[in-house]
């Protein structure tokens, strides 16, 4: 198996430092042009809401970084369907588009990369 | 291509976990995952086939839950990560 990379984020966007260590660790793998994924499963889906302002709590913004991935090279955010449906979250409500993953495509697409990593 | 799956939470842990695992992969219950055991908690029965249910000895007994699955020590563990492809932790 060729090597590639699945990041998955499980926590809210300013829930300690979780979701911004996901995405740290995604640009890190992508920057060495290693195929990554980053997959959003949980509380992490919270990360996509649009209309995000933490000037004032004061906290990066994620879904700015979130945005910011096409520049490295990961061109494509996957989300567990299940979890956006859970939270009552439409796409609508999303910051930028992603690749819904169904319940019957989340364990083999976990399986097609070399390593996982759980964040 | 195999995965150990470490739950170390009931909750969130645990229901992302049983929606990643596939079959022939293992999950080992670590911790407060442990508390999965319990009778009234039906997490574990929605397990694709062909997924063996392991938990850690200590921490089972440390809370009083019974082993109702394979339980493990320490050197166990390490042979089952040696076993599997891969280790992934849910926390």
């Amino acid at each position: 198996m060729s090597q590639s990379v699945c990041i998955i984020s499980t926590r809210a966007p300013y829930s300690g430092q979780s979701a911004r260590e996901a995405l740290d660790a995604a640009l890190v793998c992508a920057s060495y042009d290693i195929p990554t994924a980053l997959l959003l499963m949980g509380e992490g889906v919270f990360q996509l809401l649009q209309g995000q302002d933490s000037r004032h709590i004061p906290r990066k913004n994620i879904s700015a970084m979130l945005q910011a991935l096409p520049l490295y090279g990961i061109d494509s955010i996957y989300v567990d369907e299940r979890s956006l449906l859970e939270r009552g979250i439409e796409a609508s409500q999303l910051c930028q588009s992603v690749t819904m993953l169904s319940q019957g495509e989340l364990p083999t697409f976990i399986r097609q990369h070399s390593k996982v990593l759980n964040f | 291509m195999s995965i150990l799956h470490t739950v170390n939470k009931t909750g969130q842990p645990l229901a992302l976990c049983l929606r990643a695992v596939s079959s022939g992969d293992s999950v080992l219950l670590i911790e407060d995952g442990v508390y999965a055991l319990m009778s009234a908690d039906q997490s574990l029965s929605m397990l694709p086939d062909r997924c063996a249910v392991f938990v850690m000895d200590t921490d089972a007994m440390a809370r009083g839950v019974p082993a109702s699955v394979e339980a493990i020590d320490y050197d166990r563990f390490v042979t089952l990560c040696t076993e599997h492809d891969q280790v992934l932790s849910w926390f």
